[in-house]
Protein backbone atom coordinates (compact mmCIF):
# COMPACT_ATOMS: atom_id res chain seq x y z
CA UNK A 1 0.00 0.00 0.00
CA UNK A 2 1.33 3.44 -0.65
CA UNK A 3 0.69 6.76 -0.07
CA UNK A 4 2.03 10.58 -0.48
CA UNK A 5 5.56 10.40 -1.89
CA UNK A 6 4.96 7.08 -2.57
CA UNK A 7 5.55 5.88 1.00
CA UNK A 8 5.28 2.48 1.69
CA UNK A 9 3.69 1.22 4.95
CA UNK A 10 5.84 -0.95 7.23
CA UNK A 11 5.28 -1.41 10.79
CA UNK A 12 8.16 1.58 11.25
CA UNK A 13 7.32 4.98 10.94
CA UNK A 14 9.68 7.54 10.71
CA UNK A 15 10.59 8.61 13.93
CA UNK A 16 10.92 4.95 15.00
CA UNK A 17 13.52 5.19 12.24
CA UNK A 18 15.29 8.14 12.95
CA UNK A 19 15.65 6.68 16.53
CA UNK A 20 17.14 3.70 15.92
CA UNK A 21 19.29 5.32 13.33
CA UNK A 22 20.55 7.84 15.77
CA UNK A 23 21.28 4.47 18.47
CA UNK A 24 22.80 3.01 16.01
CA UNK A 25 25.38 6.00 15.29
CA UNK A 26 25.94 6.05 19.42
CA UNK A 27 27.02 2.69 19.61
CA UNK A 28 29.72 3.13 16.30
CA UNK A 29 30.92 6.28 17.06
CA UNK A 30 34.27 6.22 18.74
CA UNK A 31 36.28 8.83 17.46
CA UNK A 32 36.16 12.45 16.21
CA UNK A 33 34.41 12.48 12.66
CA UNK A 34 33.70 15.50 10.39
CA UNK A 35 31.29 15.09 7.78
CA UNK A 36 29.78 17.86 5.27
CA UNK A 37 26.81 18.50 4.26
CA UNK A 38 26.76 19.55 0.76
CA UNK A 39 23.30 21.24 -0.18
CA UNK A 40 22.02 24.06 1.24
CA UNK A 41 18.46 22.08 1.71
CA UNK A 42 20.00 19.86 3.89
CA UNK A 43 21.34 22.40 5.80
CA UNK A 44 18.12 24.06 6.48
CA UNK A 45 16.62 20.38 6.87
CA UNK A 46 19.47 19.81 9.91
CA UNK A 47 18.85 22.96 11.48
CA UNK A 48 15.34 22.67 11.81
CA UNK A 49 14.89 19.17 12.91
CA UNK A 50 18.07 19.74 15.68
CA UNK A 51 20.74 17.24 14.02
CA UNK A 52 23.46 18.77 15.37
CA UNK A 53 21.80 18.87 18.64
CA UNK A 54 21.50 15.00 19.29
CA UNK A 55 24.19 13.67 17.56
CA UNK A 56 26.79 11.41 19.47
CA UNK A 57 30.20 14.00 21.06
CA UNK A 58 32.54 14.34 18.37
CA UNK A 59 30.46 13.83 15.31
CA UNK A 60 30.23 17.44 13.29
CA UNK A 61 28.26 18.34 10.85
CA UNK A 62 29.52 21.06 8.74
CA UNK A 63 27.70 22.77 6.01
CA UNK A 64 29.07 23.36 2.35
CA UNK A 65 29.05 25.42 -1.00
CA UNK A 66 25.86 23.66 -2.19
CA UNK A 67 23.48 27.18 -2.00
CA UNK A 68 23.59 28.64 -5.78
CA UNK A 69 22.66 32.11 -4.32
CA UNK A 70 25.69 31.90 -1.87
CA UNK A 71 28.48 30.90 -4.14
CA UNK A 72 27.00 33.75 -6.73
CA UNK A 73 30.27 36.13 -7.67
CA UNK A 74 29.70 39.61 -6.46
CA UNK A 75 31.10 40.90 -10.23
CA UNK A 76 27.92 38.50 -11.23
CA UNK A 77 25.76 40.11 -9.01
CA UNK A 78 26.76 43.52 -9.93
CA UNK A 79 26.45 42.66 -13.84
CA UNK A 80 22.36 41.64 -13.35
CA UNK A 81 21.95 43.84 -11.47
CA UNK A 82 23.29 46.29 -14.42
CA UNK A 83 20.68 44.23 -16.71
CA UNK A 84 17.82 45.30 -14.36
CA UNK A 85 18.68 48.86 -14.65
CA UNK A 86 18.04 49.39 -18.12
CA UNK A 87 14.05 50.44 -18.18
CA UNK A 88 13.82 47.94 -21.95
CA UNK A 89 14.02 45.06 -20.08
CA UNK A 90 12.32 43.10 -17.96
CA UNK A 91 14.49 40.81 -15.29
CA UNK A 92 12.95 37.77 -14.30
CA UNK A 93 14.64 35.44 -11.31
CA UNK A 94 14.03 33.02 -8.73
CA UNK A 95 12.81 35.12 -5.63
CA UNK A 96 16.34 34.05 -3.82
CA UNK A 97 17.98 36.60 -5.47
CA UNK A 98 16.15 39.53 -5.00
CA UNK A 99 17.98 40.54 -1.97
CA UNK A 100 21.13 39.23 -2.85
CA UNK A 101 23.57 42.80 -2.16
CA UNK A 102 25.99 44.13 -4.72
CA UNK A 103 28.26 46.91 -4.87
CA UNK A 104 26.01 49.28 -5.17
CA UNK A 105 22.51 47.93 -4.10
CA UNK A 106 20.05 44.90 -4.43
CA UNK A 107 17.49 44.12 -6.98
CA UNK A 108 14.76 44.88 -4.72
CA UNK A 109 16.57 47.97 -3.99
CA UNK A 110 16.15 48.47 -8.49
CA UNK A 111 12.40 47.35 -8.55
CA UNK A 112 11.58 49.87 -5.73
CA UNK A 113 12.74 52.67 -7.53
CA UNK A 114 10.88 51.07 -11.01
CA UNK A 115 12.83 48.93 -12.50
CA UNK A 116 10.93 46.37 -13.82
CA UNK A 117 12.68 42.85 -11.85
CA UNK A 118 9.66 39.94 -11.22
CA UNK A 119 9.84 36.85 -9.36
CA UNK A 120 9.45 33.73 -10.77
CA UNK A 121 8.70 30.07 -10.07
CA UNK A 122 9.62 28.72 -12.74
CA UNK A 123 12.10 29.95 -16.40
CA UNK A 124 8.59 29.06 -18.07
CA UNK A 125 7.07 32.26 -16.73
CA UNK A 126 9.53 33.99 -18.03
CA UNK A 127 8.99 32.47 -21.44
CA UNK A 128 5.26 33.62 -21.08
CA UNK A 129 6.35 37.21 -20.54
CA UNK A 130 8.63 37.32 -23.62
CA UNK A 131 5.64 35.77 -25.82
CA UNK A 132 3.19 38.38 -24.38
CA UNK A 133 5.31 41.68 -24.13
CA UNK A 134 7.20 41.42 -27.58
CA UNK A 135 8.02 44.91 -27.46
CA UNK A 136 10.12 44.19 -24.55
CA UNK A 137 13.38 42.16 -23.09
CA UNK A 138 12.66 39.34 -20.95
CA UNK A 139 16.10 38.40 -19.23
CA UNK A 140 16.01 35.11 -16.93
CA UNK A 141 18.61 35.27 -14.38
CA UNK A 142 19.96 31.25 -14.36
CA UNK A 143 20.80 30.50 -10.87
CA UNK A 144 21.03 27.14 -9.60
CA UNK A 145 22.67 23.64 -9.98
CA UNK A 146 22.29 20.85 -11.91
CA UNK A 147 18.55 20.41 -10.21
CA UNK A 148 17.75 23.79 -12.36
CA UNK A 149 20.14 24.04 -15.06
CA UNK A 150 17.83 21.35 -17.19
CA UNK A 151 14.69 23.66 -17.12
CA UNK A 152 16.84 26.47 -18.12
CA UNK A 153 18.11 24.84 -21.14
CA UNK A 154 14.56 23.59 -21.91
CA UNK A 155 13.20 27.24 -21.62
CA UNK A 156 16.30 28.29 -24.54
CA UNK A 157 15.41 25.19 -26.23
CA UNK A 158 11.42 26.58 -26.72
CA UNK A 159 12.26 30.10 -27.57
CA UNK A 160 14.68 29.40 -30.35
CA UNK A 161 12.33 26.95 -31.57
CA UNK A 162 9.47 29.05 -31.45
CA UNK A 163 11.41 32.02 -32.67
CA UNK A 164 11.40 33.99 -29.58
CA UNK A 165 13.76 37.15 -29.52
CA UNK A 166 13.36 39.00 -27.22
CA UNK A 167 14.30 36.19 -24.81
CA UNK A 168 17.42 35.73 -23.40
CA UNK A 169 19.47 33.82 -20.09
CA UNK A 170 22.31 35.42 -17.81
CA UNK A 171 23.75 31.78 -17.21
CA UNK A 172 25.07 31.20 -13.66
CA UNK A 173 23.89 27.64 -13.44
CA UNK A 174 26.94 25.63 -11.83
CA UNK A 175 27.66 21.89 -11.12
CA UNK A 176 28.48 20.45 -7.91
CA UNK A 177 31.57 17.52 -8.41
CA UNK A 178 33.63 20.02 -9.55
CA UNK A 179 33.13 22.42 -7.04
CA UNK A 180 33.79 19.70 -4.15
CA UNK A 181 36.87 18.47 -6.46
CA UNK A 182 37.94 22.35 -5.64
CA UNK A 183 37.31 22.12 -2.04
CA UNK A 184 39.34 18.61 -0.96
CA UNK A 185 42.02 20.46 -3.47
CA UNK A 186 42.32 23.23 -1.68
CA UNK A 187 41.64 21.64 1.63
CA UNK A 188 44.42 19.15 0.80
CA UNK A 189 47.01 22.17 -0.70
CA UNK A 190 47.01 23.27 2.73
CA UNK A 191 47.34 20.45 4.87
CA UNK A 192 50.59 19.41 2.45
CA UNK A 193 51.67 22.41 2.83
CA UNK A 194 51.07 22.87 7.02
CA UNK A 195 50.01 26.40 5.61
CA UNK A 196 46.95 26.17 7.61
CA UNK A 197 46.81 23.53 9.80
CA UNK A 198 43.15 24.58 11.10
CA UNK A 199 41.81 23.33 7.41
CA UNK A 200 39.01 21.69 8.23
CA UNK A 201 39.65 17.67 6.97
CA UNK A 202 36.64 16.63 5.98
CA UNK A 203 35.81 12.82 6.17
CA UNK A 204 32.40 12.25 4.24
CA UNK A 205 30.11 14.12 2.52
CA UNK A 206 26.04 14.02 2.79
CA UNK A 207 26.03 14.22 -1.54
CA UNK A 208 23.13 16.12 -2.55
CA UNK A 209 19.36 14.39 -3.07
CA UNK A 210 17.86 16.36 -5.96
CA UNK A 211 21.21 17.26 -7.52
CA UNK A 212 21.69 13.41 -8.10
CA UNK A 213 18.25 13.18 -9.15
CA UNK A 214 19.91 13.98 -12.39
CA UNK A 215 23.65 13.77 -12.59
CA UNK A 216 23.00 10.14 -10.96
CA UNK A 217 25.83 8.52 -8.68
CA UNK A 218 28.87 7.99 -11.18
CA UNK A 219 29.89 11.78 -11.06
CA UNK A 220 30.87 11.15 -7.40
CA UNK A 221 33.23 8.56 -7.83
CA UNK A 222 36.46 10.23 -7.72
CA UNK A 223 35.42 11.65 -4.27
CA UNK A 224 35.95 7.58 -2.63
CA UNK A 225 38.52 6.39 -5.62
CA UNK A 226 41.20 9.54 -5.98
CA UNK A 227 40.58 11.32 -2.69
CA UNK A 228 39.07 8.28 -0.44
CA UNK A 229 36.39 10.03 1.20
CA UNK A 230 32.87 8.43 1.44
CA UNK A 231 29.71 10.03 0.66
CA UNK A 232 25.97 9.27 0.68
CA UNK A 233 23.39 10.43 -1.39
CA UNK A 234 20.60 11.29 0.84
CA UNK A 235 17.29 12.44 1.10
CA UNK A 236 15.74 15.67 3.47
CA UNK A 237 13.44 13.98 5.72
CA UNK A 238 15.07 13.49 9.19
CA UNK A 239 15.50 9.73 9.34
CA UNK A 240 16.58 10.04 5.51
CA UNK A 241 19.36 12.31 6.84
CA UNK A 242 19.79 10.22 9.54
CA UNK A 243 20.02 7.14 7.66
CA UNK A 244 23.28 9.13 5.62
CA UNK A 245 25.16 10.18 9.02
CA UNK A 246 25.12 6.66 9.76
CA UNK A 247 26.16 4.93 6.63
CA UNK A 248 29.04 7.57 6.45
CA UNK A 249 30.38 7.09 9.86
CA UNK A 250 30.24 2.98 9.50
CA UNK A 251 32.14 3.54 6.35
CA UNK A 252 34.46 5.56 7.66
CA UNK A 253 35.44 3.15 10.52
CA UNK A 254 35.50 0.34 8.02
CA UNK A 255 38.72 2.80 6.37
CA UNK A 256 36.26 1.60 3.20
CA UNK A 257 35.06 4.56 1.60
CA UNK A 258 32.30 4.15 -0.78
CA UNK A 259 29.45 6.24 -2.39
CA UNK A 260 25.94 5.14 -1.76
CA UNK A 261 22.96 6.14 -2.26
CA UNK A 262 20.30 6.05 0.62
CA UNK A 263 17.26 7.90 -1.75
CA UNK A 264 16.98 5.72 -4.18
CA UNK A 265 13.33 6.47 -4.09
CA UNK A 266 13.73 9.06 -6.83
CA UNK A 267 17.69 9.14 -7.00
CA UNK A 268 18.61 6.55 -9.95
CA UNK A 269 22.14 5.43 -10.58
CA UNK A 270 22.52 6.78 -14.11
CA UNK A 271 20.24 9.93 -13.02
CA UNK A 272 17.70 11.61 -15.58
CA UNK A 273 18.63 11.21 -19.00
CA UNK A 274 16.53 13.53 -20.54
CA UNK A 275 17.85 16.05 -18.33
CA UNK A 276 21.45 15.41 -18.69
CA UNK A 277 20.31 14.79 -22.96
CA UNK A 278 19.06 18.43 -22.53
CA UNK A 279 22.12 20.11 -21.08
CA UNK A 280 24.16 18.60 -23.53
CA UNK A 281 22.25 20.04 -26.63
CA UNK A 282 22.12 23.39 -24.87
CA UNK A 283 24.88 23.98 -22.80
CA UNK A 284 28.64 23.33 -23.30
CA UNK A 285 31.21 23.15 -20.40
CA UNK A 286 33.11 26.30 -18.90
CA UNK A 287 35.01 27.42 -16.07
CA UNK A 288 32.88 29.32 -13.71
CA UNK A 289 33.42 31.53 -10.60
CA UNK A 290 32.17 30.82 -7.34
CA UNK A 291 32.51 32.94 -4.01
CA UNK A 292 35.62 31.50 -1.93
CA UNK A 293 36.56 29.00 -4.07
CA UNK A 294 37.67 30.87 -7.11
CA UNK A 295 37.47 29.91 -10.57
CA UNK A 296 36.95 25.72 -10.86
CA UNK A 297 37.38 24.55 -14.09
CA UNK A 298 34.26 22.96 -15.89
CA UNK A 299 31.52 24.10 -13.30
CA UNK A 300 29.81 26.33 -15.21
CA UNK A 301 27.22 26.04 -18.12
CA UNK A 302 27.98 28.36 -21.55
CA UNK A 303 25.12 28.59 -24.19
CA UNK A 304 26.40 26.24 -27.83
CA UNK A 305 27.04 28.48 -30.14
CA UNK A 306 23.88 28.16 -32.09
CA UNK A 307 22.44 29.13 -28.98
CA UNK A 308 24.08 32.26 -28.50
CA UNK A 309 21.67 34.77 -29.56
CA UNK A 310 20.23 33.65 -26.15
CA UNK A 311 22.47 34.78 -23.97
CA UNK A 312 22.19 37.72 -22.27
CA UNK A 313 25.92 38.92 -21.39
CA UNK A 314 26.62 39.04 -25.70
CA UNK A 315 22.94 40.16 -26.64
CA UNK A 316 23.48 43.64 -24.11
CA UNK A 317 27.27 43.38 -24.27
CA UNK A 318 27.73 44.42 -19.91
CA UNK A 319 30.67 44.63 -19.17
CA UNK A 320 31.59 41.76 -16.32
CA UNK A 321 33.91 43.91 -14.07
CA UNK A 322 36.12 42.29 -11.32
CA UNK A 323 34.94 43.41 -7.64
CA UNK A 324 37.51 44.19 -4.72
CA UNK A 325 34.94 43.64 -2.05
CA UNK A 326 36.11 45.80 1.36
CA UNK A 327 33.47 44.00 3.41
CA UNK A 328 34.31 42.03 5.72
CA UNK A 329 31.99 39.48 5.47
CA UNK A 330 33.63 35.88 5.35
CA UNK A 331 31.07 33.94 3.42
CA UNK A 332 33.65 32.83 1.45
CA UNK A 333 35.55 30.75 4.40
CA UNK A 334 32.00 29.24 5.32
CA UNK A 335 31.41 27.99 2.03
CA UNK A 336 34.16 26.00 2.60
CA UNK A 337 33.52 25.01 5.79
CA UNK A 338 36.30 26.80 7.26
CA UNK A 339 34.82 28.86 9.85
CA UNK A 340 30.95 28.24 11.34
CA UNK A 341 28.99 31.54 11.12
CA UNK A 342 29.09 33.07 14.72
CA UNK A 343 32.99 32.93 14.13
CA UNK A 344 31.90 36.06 11.95
CA UNK A 345 32.41 39.42 13.04
CA UNK A 346 29.84 40.92 11.79
CA UNK A 347 26.83 37.61 12.54
CA UNK A 348 23.70 38.39 14.14
CA UNK A 349 25.08 42.16 14.47
CA UNK A 350 25.59 43.93 11.22
CA UNK A 351 24.24 41.23 9.29
CA UNK A 352 20.90 39.85 10.08
CA UNK A 353 18.24 38.05 7.67
CA UNK A 354 16.14 41.47 7.49
CA UNK A 355 19.74 43.53 6.44
CA UNK A 356 21.97 40.85 5.33
CA UNK A 357 25.50 42.00 4.34
CA UNK A 358 26.65 38.35 2.50
CA UNK A 359 24.86 36.32 0.47
CA UNK A 360 24.79 33.32 2.91
CA UNK A 361 22.18 35.44 4.66
CA UNK A 362 20.32 36.41 2.24
CA UNK A 363 19.34 32.77 1.16
CA UNK A 364 16.63 30.94 2.98
CA UNK A 365 18.70 27.79 2.63
CA UNK A 366 22.07 30.05 3.21
CA UNK A 367 24.69 28.79 6.20
CA UNK A 368 24.60 32.22 7.92
CA UNK A 369 20.85 32.08 7.45
CA UNK A 370 20.53 28.54 8.92
CA UNK A 371 22.26 29.17 11.94
CA UNK A 372 20.65 32.93 12.41
CA UNK A 373 17.34 30.57 12.36
CA UNK A 374 18.23 27.79 14.24
CA UNK A 375 20.81 29.58 16.30
CA UNK A 376 20.82 27.07 19.04
CA UNK A 377 22.72 24.94 16.45
CA UNK B 1 17.11 26.21 -4.40
CA UNK B 2 17.21 22.52 -4.71
CA UNK B 3 13.99 22.08 -3.21
CA UNK B 4 11.51 19.52 -4.70
CA UNK B 5 8.12 18.56 -3.51
CA UNK B 6 6.18 14.88 -3.85
CA UNK B 7 3.18 15.74 -6.32
CA UNK B 8 0.58 13.60 -8.01
CA UNK B 9 -0.21 13.68 -11.33
CA UNK B 10 -4.03 14.23 -12.05
CA UNK B 11 -3.96 15.21 -16.13
CA UNK B 12 -1.16 15.02 -18.94
CA UNK B 13 -1.43 17.51 -21.63
CA UNK B 14 0.46 16.18 -24.27
CA UNK B 15 1.15 19.06 -26.62
CA UNK B 16 2.55 21.29 -24.49
CA UNK B 17 4.18 18.52 -22.65
CA UNK B 18 2.82 19.88 -19.32
CA UNK B 19 0.66 17.86 -16.39
CA UNK B 20 -1.60 19.03 -13.57
CA UNK B 21 -0.70 17.88 -10.53
CA UNK B 22 -1.74 17.95 -7.14
CA UNK B 23 0.97 19.46 -4.55
CA UNK B 24 -0.86 18.97 -1.34
CA UNK B 25 -3.66 19.70 -2.05
CA UNK B 26 -3.38 22.84 -4.19
CA UNK B 27 -3.73 22.11 -8.28
CA UNK B 28 -0.57 23.21 -10.38
CA UNK B 29 0.49 22.61 -13.91
CA UNK B 30 4.02 21.76 -14.05
CA UNK B 31 6.34 20.35 -17.21
CA UNK B 32 7.39 16.99 -17.81
CA UNK B 33 10.11 17.07 -20.30
CA UNK B 34 12.46 15.41 -17.88
CA UNK B 35 9.72 12.99 -17.32
CA UNK B 36 8.30 11.98 -20.33
CA UNK B 37 7.04 8.06 -18.84
CA UNK B 38 4.99 10.02 -16.33
CA UNK B 39 0.86 8.29 -16.20
CA UNK B 40 -2.11 9.81 -14.73
CA UNK B 41 -1.90 8.54 -11.29
CA UNK B 42 2.09 8.98 -11.18
CA UNK B 43 3.83 10.22 -7.92
CA UNK B 44 6.72 13.07 -9.45
CA UNK B 45 9.38 15.03 -7.51
CA UNK B 46 8.81 18.74 -8.87
CA UNK B 47 11.25 21.22 -8.95
CA UNK B 48 10.97 24.87 -10.15
CA UNK B 49 7.66 24.14 -12.12
CA UNK B 50 9.05 20.60 -13.62
CA UNK B 51 8.76 17.20 -13.02
CA UNK B 52 12.48 16.22 -12.37
CA UNK B 53 12.07 12.76 -11.14
CA UNK B 54 9.08 9.57 -10.90
CA UNK B 55 8.37 7.94 -7.73
CA UNK B 56 8.64 4.54 -8.20
CA UNK B 57 6.43 2.70 -5.93
CA UNK B 58 9.65 -0.17 -6.25
CA UNK B 59 12.63 1.92 -5.82
CA UNK B 60 10.39 3.11 -2.70
CA UNK B 61 10.43 -0.28 -1.74
CA UNK B 62 14.12 -0.88 -2.17
CA UNK B 63 15.06 2.25 -0.10
CA UNK B 64 12.93 0.68 2.50
CA UNK B 65 14.75 -2.33 3.03
CA UNK B 66 18.39 -0.13 2.72
CA UNK B 67 17.46 0.91 5.71
CA UNK B 68 16.88 -2.24 7.25
CA UNK B 69 19.82 -3.37 5.96
CA UNK B 70 21.40 -0.38 7.76
CA UNK B 71 19.81 -1.05 11.31
CA UNK B 72 21.07 -4.80 10.88
CA UNK B 73 24.47 -3.52 9.73
CA UNK B 74 24.83 -5.03 6.56
CA UNK B 75 25.13 -2.00 4.29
Amino acid sequence: MSNREGKISTQRNEREYFNLFLDKLYQIANKPVKLMEVCGTHTMAIGKAGIRKVLPPGLELISGPGCPVCVTADADIDTFIEFAKDRQVVLATYGDMMHVPGSNGSLAELKAQGADVRVVYSVLDALDFARAETNREVIFLGVGFETTAPSTAYAVKIARRGGLKNFSIYNLHKTIPEALRALLDDTATKIDALLDDTATKIDGFILPGHVSIIIGEKPYNFIAAEYGIAGAIAGFEPPQVMAGILKLVRDINKGRPTISNLYQKVVCPEGNIHAQRLLDEVFIRTDAEWRGLGIIPGSGFRLKDEYKCFDAAVKFKIERKAVNSSKSCRCGEILKGLIKPNECPLFKKSCTPERPVGPCMVSSEGTCAAYYLYSSF
Amino acid sequence: MCLAVPAKVVSIDNEFITAEVDIMGNSKRVGIVLTPEVEVGSWVMVHAGQAISVIEEEAARLSLSAWEELLRGEQ
